[in-house]
């Protein structure tokens, strides 16, 4: 059988409304807020909420400051909320294909870079939110230590933790989008720039997220936990930087990969 | 005339496996169906038609477009994929009203359009509170068509929706088809149980490993067929004594007589049946039963695929 492509039916003749950018964040956002507070997320927060406040018991001593930022910052803020990123922005799409019911957002108007970026906001959001909770828990508890002054550092290490939350969605995204092994990828990621390349005394130790969190922070993230020579504001434009570089290569990525659903294999 | 899906030499391979191979045809408005076994490349197409996945060759157009990352065409697709999964843990309207967002609907109106589109595929305003979770199979065919429907498309393409169906339901759902043709939408809907579509269908397109075996009306596609001939089941206290009758009067191209079963293959149908009654008087046999064999959709693709 053979056909020629003439005679088609009139393209043209009828223009409908095409779902642009802001109603494809206000599609997804609406899916993923009643996911987030569904009760099998609820409950999913709360037993990560206990054990955060039992680790903050295990690892501060009574009245220990220094104990505490320690396990704030370093531990908290610069390993447990990439964790966080990687499992929540890696996942956003990567689980949709792997449920196939990402065949219901792609089959729709807006474009798949669309899709992209409303995600990371949704990711964003929800995990902005959930790593507020932890953290008010964490320094509650702090204060139940009678850690002294600790509601000083509060402001900042909202700050960085958004920041942190904001570049490290758009790797977890663009890791996510590469490969359904993105937790892996991920860790090995981070092993290698955030935990290795990070404390090379070098420029090339800007490419990792946690070097621009530290001078936000002031001092080399392994050295220090101090507002001293700090300079949120350059800390801040790295993040920046880095988030913009890996949504933008997510939006690529999924705009011209074709992936088979289920089976975790791409052509 | 106004094509709604062309395919010209299309051909579609995931690395080594073969999808589809150099297919062509043309689809026009109505339901067609879309028919072969499992394997036969249906999910394929209906990935191609949906801008799921790009063609290896070929060329495939749907209004006259290419589907692929192509936003104006795809909001004229109402999509109800094969497979269960949906969002378990929501109530349907949540689900239908963050998917109507997304075809572009605003946000205040997505909640009454997400009703009325529950409402179309009649599934009861009882079971609205429940999650799409703990809903029965048939219940969540009704959710994924109703999400097919949202945003008024102009064509649905529907890949095997009736699976796992009591009789019942596939009649349902049959019926929600019909309603939506009657009101201009196009349907493409795919089975490999052919009987499904035969009563839904006004055309064909049958696939049989990654070819298109023939495609358009059932009556023209028995046309294209070389030596195509009608097969008759007659049921007879006298089988081979009928079939020596009929022979003799040089009506058949050749029979089998199994037991009480004479099977016939008729060389002018036209003629045949014209004078039927009288075959049967002059023979005198009983006939306890007749059924033509070769007016359904699963006789004419297995003629087609020999």
């Amino acid at each position: 059988m053979t056909t020629t492509l003439t005679d088609t039916a009139d393209s043209t003749a009828e223009q409908r409304t095409i779902a642009g950018l802001k109603q494809a964040i206000l599609g997804i956002g609406y899916l993923r807020m009643k996911e987030m507070f569904s009760s099998k997320s609820l409950l999913a927060v709360s037993g990560v909420s206990m054990i955060l406040i039992l680790i903050t018991f295990i690892t501060v001593a009574s009245g220990n400051a220094g104990q505490f930022q320690t396990w704030m910052f370093h531990l908290f803020a610069l390993r447990f909320v990439p964790l966080m990123c990687l499992e929540r922005a890696g996942g956003s799409l990567r689980n949709e294909i792997k449920d196939y019911t990402i065949e219901y957002l792609w089959t729709r108007s807006p474009k798949k870079s669309h899709l992209v970026i409303a995600e990371y906001i949704s990711s964003v959001i929800v995990t902005a939110f959930r790593v507020f909770i932890f953290t008010t828990l964490i320094h509650a508890t702090g204060m139940y230590l009678e850690i002294t002054d600790i509601f000083s550092m509060f402001g900042r290490i909202l700050m960085i933790e958004l920041f942190a939350i904001l570049a490290y969605s758009a790797l977890a995204m663009l890791i996510g989008l590469l490969t359904g092994k993105y937790m892996i990828l991920g860790v090995i990621y981070g092993l290698i720039v955030e935990i290795g390349i990070s404390q090379v005394p070098l420029n090339l130790n800007k490419i990792s997220v946690s070097h621009h969190l530290a001078t936000m922070m002031g001092g080399p993230s392994s050295l220090a936990y101090t507002h001293a020579g700090a300079n949120p504001f350059m800390g801040a434009l790295g993040c920046t930087v880095i988030a913009a570089i890996g949504l933008g290569a997510a939006c690529i990525l999924f705009s011209n990969k074709q992936y088979r659903m289920g089976n975790e294999k791409e052509s | 005339m106004n094509y709604i899906v062309q395919a010209k030499e299309l051909s579609c391979f995931y690395g080594m496996v073969l999808g589809l191979n150099n297919v062509s045809f043309n689809l026009g408005s109505g339901i067609t169906g879309l028919v072969g076994p499992n394997g036969a490349g249906k999910s394929t197409l209906i990935k191609l038609m949906t801008g799921q996945i790009k063609p290896s060759s070929g060329q495939l157009l749907v209004f006259g477009q290419k589907p692929w990352n192509n936003p104006q065409i795809l909001s004229r697709i109402g999509y109800c994929p094969e497979h269960e999964y949906v969002h378990k843990e929501m109530l349907p309207i949540d689900w239908l009203r963050s998917l109507a967002m997304l075809s572009g609907i605003p946000f205040g109106k997505a909640q009454s359009i997400s009703k009325e589109a529950l409402k179309t595929v009649k599934l009861s305003e009882r079971h609205w509170k429940k999650k799409i979770g703990s809903y029965s199979k048939g219940m969540r065919q009704r959710v994924k068509l109703a999400q097919a429907i949202l945003h008024e498309p102009k064509l649905i393409i529907l890949d095997e929706p009736m699976n796992g169906l009591d009789p019942m339901g596939r009649q349902e759902i049959g019926n929600i088809l019909k309603d939506l043709k009657n009101s201009g939408i196009h349907v493409i809907i795919s089975s490999h149980i052919l009987h499904e579509l035969e009563s839904l269908c006004n055309d064909f397109v049958m696939l049989n490993w990654g070819r298109a075996l023939a495609s358009g009306r059932q009556s023209k596609i028995r046309k294209e067929i070389k030596n195509w001939s009608e097969q008759i089941a007659i049921r007879t206290n006298q089988p081979q004594q009928l079939a020596e009758h009929l022979v003799s009067l040089d009506t058949l191209k050749g029979y089998l007589v199994e037991g009480e079963e004479l099977i016939i293959w008729l060389k002018r149908p036209e003629s045949f049946y014209q004078k039927w009654p009288e075959y049967l008087v002059d023979c005198e046999a009983e006939v306890y039963d007749v059924q033509n064999k070769s007016q359904t959709l699963t006789s004419l693709f297995e003629r087609i695929a020999q």
